[in-house]
C-alpha cells in the first residue's frame, strides 16, 4: 500500500511544479502596466491638429518592439510589460501661421524611459520636423585610416552631401557644422538651449554666389579633408584628388590644392573627431555672417566630472536654430553611448563605426546613408527618416576607396 | 719666601693626603675665594723656587668611544690642577698630550658632545699614559632618535642623521623629507625628477619651480649648480608608456634644481635642513639650505642591501685611517636600479655614486692645518622605451644620461694662538657634466605637412614631408661648473662683548659646452616646431660672484643670555651682457637672528629651558642660463600653399621670423622671511613651535609678450593649375600684405609666492619603563600662488572667425592664482630595547585637511591690441562685437569655490634587529592600515577607499 503511494505524490509533485511554472508565465503577464503616453504639441503653435500618429515602444533588454496608432487626441492608452523602452513617435502636424494653415511632419523621441507599476503615464514632446527640400548628408568617412606601421592618418576624411529632391540645389551657402557636445559624455549642460538649438564647436560653409555650384538631382558633392592623393601618404588609403572642396586653415600643416576650392571657416577649423563621438549637420544660413556672429554666441557651464573629481567649466561657441538646419546625423560608439546631441526631430537615432572607444577596427570605414530605391533613370532615392539609427548604414567600406 | 712657599704646598697638600677624594672637592668649592688669595700670592713670589721642588711631568690621555673603541675627536678636556686649568681638545686620533706640568692632584673632566662627561680626580706623579672612554649618552639614557631632532641653533633646522636614516631605510634624499614638519611619507617615483619643496602646500606648476630652483643643496660645503642644466627636448612631448606621461616633461630638471632622485643617502652622516634664516655664508637661495656632510673617519666595512617594490639599491663603505700620518681615507659605492612599474622592464633608472674622500692634518705648536680633498662621481640613466609585443614594432625610445665627475679641496687653517684671526677656510671645487638625452620617433605625418627649410629669417620655400620617417634628436649637455670660496673667522672684543666675526667671498662659474639640440632640421622631431637645432656652446657663462660678511655676539644679561647673529651679503652676476637691466647690478642680502634664553626655571627634579628666538632675512636666486639665454623662438608664416596634383609643381612659400625670446628686464628672484619660535626643553622632553612667513615676489614664470608679424598672402588664382608646366612663380602672383598678432613665452618675474604657516614638534624623553619615546610634530601651511604679471592672450582657446585666426589679443590683468592649506600631524612611537638589539617604530600621519581655492579671475580683458600693434581699451560694447566678444572669456564661477578634502591617515611601521652587532635586518611597510574620508564636492561623491596599497621593502645591513 505504502510502496504504491510513491508514484501518486511524485505525480502531484510533478504537477504542482508545472502548476507552478505556469503560475510563474501568469505572473509575469500580470506585470503589466498601464500606459498613457501623453505628447506634448510643439512650443509656440496654434491650432495644432495632429493626425496619422504612430507610436513604437522598444524593450531596451528583449528588444521586443510594440507599435500602434490607437491615439485619442494627444493620449494614448496601451498595456505594456514592465521594463525599459526607446520610445519613438511619429506622425503629421497641422498648425495655423497667421492667416493660414500649414501642414508639417512631427516626430518624438525618448531613450530610455522605466515604465513599472500598475499603472504610469509618460509624457513626450513632440517636434516639428524639417521638410526634405534640400540636401542630406549621404555619407561621412571621419575614421581615416591606419598606416602600414599602425599609426593614424587623419587627412583622407570627407563629407558626401546628397541631393536627395528631385529638384537641382545649390552648395553654395551651405553649412557643415560638428556638434559642440559629444554624445559619449552627457553633462547637465546650463543652458541647455538642444530643443531650439544645435551647439556647433566648428563651422565651414560652401562658398559661391549662390548658383556656383549647381548640384543635379541624384547627384552628390565631397567636401575633403584634404583634397589630395593621399596614396602618397598612405597606401592604404584614397585619392581625394576629385573632391569638389577641402577644409584648409592657413598653415604650413594643412596643405592646399590649387585646382580644389576651399570650404569658408566660418568659425574655428573643422577638426572632424575620428573617434567618432561628435554628430553634425548641414543648414542654411538665412542671415548675414556677420549678424551670425555677433548675435549667435552659446555660452554654457557644466561640472565636468572625471575620475571623481569635479571640474567647474565654462565654453563660449556658436549655435544653429534647429529651424535652419536641413539634415543631421548622430555619431557615437555602444560602449559609451549616452545621448544624441541634437533635437530628436533633427536625429532621433545614431550610428557608428567601432564598438568601443579608440575601437582599432573602426579605421577605413565611413557610416552612409541606406539605398530606398533606384529609379529607371539611375537616381537612388535615400533612405531619411530622421533616424540614423534606421537610416544609416554603419562601419562600411568608404565609397571613395577602391 | 721658602718657608711661605713649604707651607703653603703644606696647606695644599694636607687635605688630599688625610682626606677622602669628594672632601677635597667640597674644600675646593668652599675654599675657593682662599684658593684665589693664595694664587695671588703664589703670582706675587717667584714660581722659581716652586719649580725646583716640583718634578715636571709629560701625561698622554686618550679619549675613545666605549663601544666602537674609536677615537673621539673634539673631546674636551679640563684639566684642573691647584695653581693651573688647562683646557685642551683631543685632535683626530683622540689624544691630548699635557706637556710639562707639575706632578701633583688634578681633577679632570672629559667631555664631548653625545657622550656622558667623565670627571675624576688624579694625582700624577709620573709620566703617564691613560685611556678615557667615553659612554655614549644615546647607549647611556636609551636615546636613540630615529626621526628629525630640531636644532636649538638660531634658526629653525631639521637634523637628521645617520642613525634616523639607517631607520628610514631611504632609497634617495627625497625619502628624507617624510622627517620634516609637514612631511609625509611617499613612495619613492624613480621615473620622474624629484624636487623639494620646503614649508608649502604644493603645486603642479612649472611657474612656481622657484621653491626647488631656490634651495641650495651644500655638500661638504661645496653648492651643487644646476645653473647650466638644459636637458630639455624641444618639438612636441612625446608620450612612450602609455599612463606614463610625457618622457621628458617629467624628467626635466632645467631651471627646477637638483634632482633629488641623484642624491644617494648612504654616504651621508649628517643632514641640516635649514627651514629658517641660513646665515649670509650661503647664497643664489630663495628657500631653504640643504647642509650634507658626508662620513668620514674610521669605520668598518659597511654593507647594505635594500629591496622594495620599486627598486634594489646596494651600498658598500669603508674608511681607513693612519694615526701616525694622520690621515683619513673614506671610499663608498652604491647602486640603485629603480624600476617604476614593476611589470614593465622597458622604463628603469638607474644610478651610481662613487666616492673618495681624504682628510689630512697638519699640526703644530700655533698652526693646525686640515685638508680634505674629494673625488666624486655621481651619474644616473633614465630609459623608456616602447613595449615591442605589443601591437606594431615600435621605435620610439627616450634614454637620459647624466654623469658628473668632482674634484674638490678645502683647506682649513687654525690659528691657535692669534688674538684676532682665529682660522682661514678656502674650498674650491671643479665638476664636469656629461648630459645626454637620446630620442628616437617615429613621426608619421597625420595628414600632408610641410616644414620651413630655413634657420634664417626671411623669406624662403619650405619642404613637404615625407609621409613617415625616423627622428632622432640629441640633447648634448656638457655642464662645467667651478667654485671658489675663502673665508676668515675674526674674534674681537669690544665694549666687554666678544663678537665672532665672519667675512669671505664666494665665486661660481658655469658654463655648458655642449652640442646642444641635435636634429636633422628635414626630419625633426615633430613637424610643427618653433625651434631650431642649436648649441649650447654659444652661450656664456655665468659667472656671479658674493662677499659676505657677518658678526655674532653673545651677551649675558644676567641669568639670562642673548645671542644675535647679523651679517649682510652682496651678490652680482658678472658675465652678462650690458643689455640685460641685471648687469653690473650688486643685490645685498641682510640677515639677522637673535635668540633669548631665559634662565633655567628649577620644577621638581629637572630645570625648564627656554628659549626665544627671531629672525629675518632677504635672499636673492640669480636666474639660471636657459632663463638668461632661452632658445630662438621662430615663426613660419605661409605665403603661398600650392599643394599641386603633380608633386613637382608642388610649393609652399614661407615668412621665416626669428625672435630671441630674451627677457632683458629679468630680476633675481627675491624672497623676504621671517620667523619666530620658542622652545621649551624639561627633562629631555622638547617642544618647539616657529611660526614663519615668507614672501616671493619676483619668482620666475613663464610670461608672455606678443610681435606683429607682416607677411604676403599670394594669390594663385591667376595660375591655371591645369597648364602649369613647372613651380608657379611668385612673380607672376598678386599679394597682399596681411600681419599676424601672435604672443610667444619668455621669462619674467611674475610669480608671487607667500608662504606662512605654524610648524612644531614635541620629543617625548624615551621613557624607561617601556623603552619608548613619542614624537608628534607636523605643520599647517598656507601657500599662495599667484602671477602678478599680467597676460597677453587670444581668448580661451584658438579661434578662428570667417576664415582668420582672431586678428586681436587681450590683455588680461589676473590669469592665475590659488590659495592652498593644509594642516597635518605625525605622531611617531618608537622602542628601543637594547637588550634584543631591537628598534621598531610605527608613525601614525594624519592630514588633517587639505584645501584650495583659485583665486576669482575676470575673464574680460582690460584692453585689447590690434593687428598694427596698437593698444586699446576694452569697453562694454567690445562685448558684442562679432569678433572683439571672443576675448572675452567666460569663467564658470564654480571655479573659485573653495575645496576641501577632509581627513586622511596613513599608519606606517617600521622593524630592525641587529644581530651580533655586525648584521642588522630591517623592514618597512608603508600604510599598514590607512583611513581615508569620503566626502562630496559639488554634489558629487567622491569616495578614496581601495586608493592606497602598502609599500613595503627590507634590508640588509652588514659591518665586518
Amino acid at each position: 500500500m505504502k510502496i504504491k503511494l510513491l508514484p501518486i505524490y511524485l505525480t502531484i509533485a510533478v504537477m504542482a511544479l508545472l502548476q507552478s511554472c505556469s503560475k510563474d508565465d501568469d505572473n509575469y503577464s500580470g506585470k503589466q502596466t498601464a500606459l498613457t503616453l501623453k505628447l506634448i504639441n510643439p512650443e509656440d503653435l496654434n491650432n495644432v491638429t495632429l493626425s496619422n500618429l504612430s507610436v513604437s515602444f522598444k524593450e531596451l533588454n528583449t528588444g521586443k518592439i510594440t507599435e500602434s496608432s490607437s491615439f485619442t487626441n494627444n493620449d494614448l492608452s496601451i498595456a505594456l510589460s514592465e521594463g525599459s523602452y526607446e520610445i519613438s513617435i511619429n506622425g503629421k502636424i497641422n498648425y495655423s501661421a497667421g492667416e493660414s494653415t500649414v501642414d508639417a511632419s512631427v516626430s518624438g523621441y525618448k531613450e530610455s524611459v522605466v515604465i513599472t507599476g500598475q499603472t504610469a503615464v509618460v509624457s513626450l514632446n513632440l517636434f516639428l520636423k524639417t521638410s526634405q527640400s534640400d540636401f542630406i548628408i549621404e555619407e561621412v568617412f571621419f575614421t581615416g585610416t591606419k598606416t602600414a606601421e599602425g599609426k593614424q592618418y587623419l587627412g583622407d576624411k570627407y563629407f558626401k552631401i546628397y541631393n536627395n529632391t528631385d529638384e537641382v540645389l545649390y552648395a553654395d551657402g551651405l553649412m557643415i557644422a560638428q556638434s559642440e557636445f559629444m554624445t559619449i559624455e552627457k553633462q547637465n549642460y546650463t543652458p541647455n538651449i538642444m530643443a531650439k538649438s544645435f551647439a556647433a564647436s566648428a563651422i565651414a560653409i560652401v562658398p559661391g554666389n549662390g548658383t556656383t555650384y549647381p548640384i543635379a538631382p541624384g547627384a552628390y558633392f565631397i567636401i575633403a579633408e584634404d583634397a589630395i592623393n593621399h596614396k602618397e601618404y598612405n597606401p592604404g588609403s584614397m585619392d581625394l584628388r576629385t573632391a569638389n572642396f577641402e577644409f584648409y586653415t592657413e598653415d604650413a600643416d594643412d596643405v592646399d590644392n590649387p585646382a580644389v576650392p576651399n570650404m569658408e571657416n566660418l568659425f574655428s577649423s573643422m577638426i572632424i573627431h575620428n573617434r567618432g563621438f561628435k554628430s553634425f549637420v548641414i543648414a542654411r544660413l538665412p542671415i548675414n555672417k556677420d549678424a551670425f556672429l555677433a548675435d549667435y554666441t552659446y555660452d554654457y557651464e557644466y561640472n565636468m566630472v572625471i575620475g571623481g573629481e569635479s571640474y567647474p567649466m565654462g565654453e563660449s561657441v556658436y549655435s544653429i536654430p534647429n529651424s535652419w538646419i536641413v539634415d543631421a546625423v548622430n555619431l557615437s560608439v555602444a560602449s559609451e553611448f549616452q545621448w544624441i546631441v541634437t533635437a530628436p526631430s533633427l536625429d532621433m537615432g545614431w550610428t557608428y563605426c567601432g564598438k568601443v572607444d579608440a575601437d582599432q577596427s573602426r579605421y577605413g570605414k565611413s557610416v552612409r546613408r541606406k539605398v530606398l530605391s533606384t529609379s529607371s533613370k539611375g537616381k537612388k532615392a535615400l533612405k531619411d527618416t530622421n533616424n540614423s539609427t534606421l537610416d544609416f548604414s554603419p562601419e562600411v567600406k568608404p565609397s571613395l576607396m577602391n | 719666601m721658602q718657608l711661605l712657599t713649604e707651607y703653603l704646598l703644606h696647606i695644599l697638600q694636607f687635605p688630599l693626603q688625610l682626606n677622602t677624594m669628594s672632601y677635597c672637592n667640597s674644600l675646593l668649592v668652599m675654599t675657593k675665594n682662599s684658593k684665589a688669595i693664595i694664587l695671588l700670592l703664589f703670582i706675587l713670589f717667584s714660581n722659581l723656587g716652586f719649580a725646583q721642588n716640583i718634578n715636571k711631568l709629560s701625561i698622554q690621555i686618550t679619549v675613545k668611544d666605549s663601544e666602537s673603541k674609536f677615537p673621539i675627536k673634539g673631546g674636551a678636556l679640563t684639566v684642573e690642577g691647584v695653581f693651573q686649568k688647562y683646557e685642551l681638545q683631543s685632535d683626530d686620533f683622540g689624544s691630548v698630550v699635557l706637556e710639562s706640568i707639575p706632578s701633583g692632584s688634578y681633577k679632570i673632566k672629559v667631555s664631548h658632545i653625545g657622550y656622558v662627561t667623565i670627571e675624576r680626580n688624579l694625582e700624577f706623579t709620573s709620566n703617564q699614559q691613560l685611556s678615557f672612554e667615553l659612554i655614549p649618552i644615546s647607549v647611556e639614557l636609551n636615546e636613540v632618535v630615529i626621526t628629525a631632532t630640531e636644532s636649538r641653533g638660531m634658526t629653525s633646522t631639521s637634523v637628521i642623521d645617520k642613525k634616523a636614516m639607517q631607520h628610514l631605510q631611504p632609497s634617495s634624499f627625497t625619502d628624507l623629507l617624510e622627517l620634516l614638519p609637514g612631511g609625509r611619507s611617499k613612495d619613492p617615483v624613480f621615473n620622474a625628477s624629484n624636487h623639494i619643496k620646503l614649508r608649502e602646500v604644493g603645486i603642479a606648476d612649472s611657474n612656481y619651480d622657484i621653491s626647488s630652483l631656490g634651495t641650495a643643496f651644500v655638500v661638504d660645503g661645496i653648492p651643487i649648480n644646476t645653473d647650466a642644466n638644459l636637458q630639455y627636448t624641444t618639438g612636441s612631448k612625446m608620450t612612450i608608456t602609455p599612463g606614463s606621461g610625457y618622457a621628458n616633461t617629467r624628467r626635466n630638471t632645467t631651471s627646477k634644481g637638483v634632482d633629488m632622485r641623484s642624491i644617494s643617502t648612504d654616504q651621508i652622516e649628517r643632514v641640516e635642513i635649514i627651514r629658517g634664516i641660513p646665515s649670509v655664508e650661503y647664497g643664489d637661495l630663495t628657500s631653504g639650505l640643504i647642509k650634507i656632510k658626508r662620513k668620514r673617519g674610521r669605520s668598518d666595512w659597511e654593507s647594505r642591501f635594500k629591496a622594495d617594490e620599486f627598486s634594489k639599491l646596494y651600498y658598500v663603505g669603508k674608511g681607513f685611517e693612519s694615526e701616525e700620518k694622520r690621515f683619513v681615507l673614506n671610499v663608498g659605492l652604491d647602486y640603485l636600479n629603480a624600476k617604476p612599474d614593476p611589470r614593465n622592464s622597458f622604463e628603469n633608472y638607474k644610478r651610481i655614486t662613487a666616492s673618495i674622500r681624504a682628510q689630512k692634518t697638519w699640526e703644530n705648536d700655533s698652526h693646525l692645518l686640515q685638508w680634505d680633498s674629494s673625488l666624486d662621481y655621481s651619474g644616473s640613466m633614465d630609459n623608456e622605451k616602447a613595449e615591442p609585443n605589443v601591437g606594431y614594432a615600435k621605435i620610439d625610445r627616450y634614454s637620459s644620461d647624466y654623469n658628473r665627475f668632482s674634484l674638490a679641496n678645502s683647506f682649513d687653517l687654525k690659528f691657535k694662538t692669534a688674538p684676532f684671526l682665529k682660522s682661514i677656510h678656502v674650498a674650491t671645487s671643479l665638476s664636469q657634466q656629461y648630459d645626454k638625452i637620446e630620442q628616437t620617433k617615429w613621426v608619421q605625418v597625420s595628414n600632408a605637412t610641410a616644414i620651413p627649410n630655413n634657420t634664417e629669417q626671411g623669406e624662403s620655400d619650405g619642404i613637404f614631408l615625407t609621409p613617415q620617417y625616423t627622428s632622432n634628436l640629441l640633447v648634448d649637455g656638457k655642464p662645467f661648473d667651478a667654485f671658489f670660496k675663502a673665508m676668515g673667522d675674526f674674534e674681537v672684543r669690544f665694549l666687554g662683548i666678544t663678537h665672532a666675526l665672519k667675512a669671505g667671498s664666494e665665486w661660481t662659474y658655469s658654463k655648458n659646452n655642449g652640442k646642444g639640440q641635435v636634429y636633422d632640421t628635414t626630419h625633426p622631431p615633430s613637424p610643427e616646431m618653433t625651434t631650431r637645432p642649436r648649441s649650447y656652446k654659444d652661450i656664456p657663462a655665468s659667472t656671479d660672484i658674493a662677499f659676505f660678511a657677518e658678526d655674532a655676539i653673545t651677551i649675558p644679561l644676567g641669568n639670562h643670555q642673548l645671542n644675535i647673529a647679523g651679517g649682510i651679503r652682496a651678490m652680482s652676476l658678472l658675465n652678462v651682457p650690458s643689455a640685460y637691466a641685471i648687469h653690473g647690478e650688486y643685490y645685498f642680502d641682510p640677515r639677522i637672528n637673535a635668540q633669548w634664553a631665559l634662565p633655567s626655571l628649577k620644577i621638581g627634579k629637572h630645570a625648564l629651558k627656554t628659549e626665544f628666538t627671531v629672525g629675518t632675512g632677504q635672499y636673492t636666486k640669480f636666474p639660471t642660463l636657459a632663463q638668461l639665454y632661452p632658445d630662438y623662438v621662430y615663426n613660419d608664416l605661409v605665403q603661398l600653399n600650392y599643394y599641386h596634383n603633380t608633386p613637382e609643381y608642388r610649393r609652399i612659400n614661407l615668412m621665416t621670423y626669428r625672435t630671441a625670446a630674451i627677457n632683458y628686464d629679468l630680476k633675481p628672484a627675491i624672497n623676504k622671511k621671517w620667523e619666530v619660535r620658542t622652545d621649551f626643553s624639561y627633562d629631555n622632553n622638547r617642544f618647539s613651535v616657529t611660526y614663519f612667513n615668507e614672501r616671493l615676489d619676483s619668482g620666475f614664470r613663464n610670461g608672455s609678450r606678443y610681435h606683429a608679424l607682416s607677411y604676403k598672402k599670394y594669390d594663385s588664382s591667376s595660375i591655371d593649375p591645369l597648364t602649369l608646366t613647372a613651380q608657379p612663380d611668385l612673380a607672376q602672383m598678386s599679394f597682399v600684405m596681411d600681419t599676424l598678432l601672435t604672443t610667444y613665452n619668455i621669462t619674467n618675474n611674475g610669480s608671487k609666492l607667500l608662504k606662512s604657516g605654524v610648524e612644531f614638534q614635541f620629543s617625548s624623553k624615551r621613557f624607561t619603563a617601556i623603552n619608548t619615546r613619542f614624537t608628534v610634530n607636523g605643520a599647517w601651511f598656507k601657500t599662495i600662488y599667484t602671477n602678478s604679471n599680467p597676460v597677453y592672450k587670444s581668448g580661451q582657446k584658438d579661434i578662428i572667425i570667417n576664415g582668420k585666426r582672431l586678428p586681436y589679443l587681450g590683455l588680461y590683468q589676473w590669469d592665475d592664482g590659488s590659495e592652498k592649506q593644509q594642516l597635518n600631524t605625525n605622531l611617531i612611537v618608537d622602542t628601543y630595547i637594547p637588550s634584543l638589539g631591537l628598534e621598531f617604530s610605527s608613525s601614525f600621519q594624519f592630514m588633517w585637511f587639505s584645501s584650495g581655492q583659485s583665486t576669482p579671475m575676470n575673464g574680460t580683458p582690460i584692453s585689447y591690441i590690434d593687428p598694427s600693434g596698437q593698444q586699446h581699451p576694452y569697453l562694454e560694447e567690445n562685448k558684442s562685437d562679432p569678433i572683439l566678444q571672443w576675448l572675452d572669456i567666460k569663467y564658470n564661477d564654480a571655479l573659485f569655490d573653495k575645496r576641501t578634502v577632509p581627513m586622511s591617515m596613513n599608519m606606517n611601521l617600521k622593524v630592525s634587529k641587529d644581530f651580533y652587532k655586525k648584521f642588522r635586518i630591517s623592514m618597512f611597510v608603508n600604510r599598514l592600515f590607512s583611513y581615508y574620508q569620503n566626502y562630496e564636492i559639488n554634489g558629487q561623491k567622491i569616495e578614496r577607499r581601495g586608493l592606497t596599497s602598502p609599500y613595503f621593502g627590507m634590508e640588509l645591513n652588514l659591518n665586518l
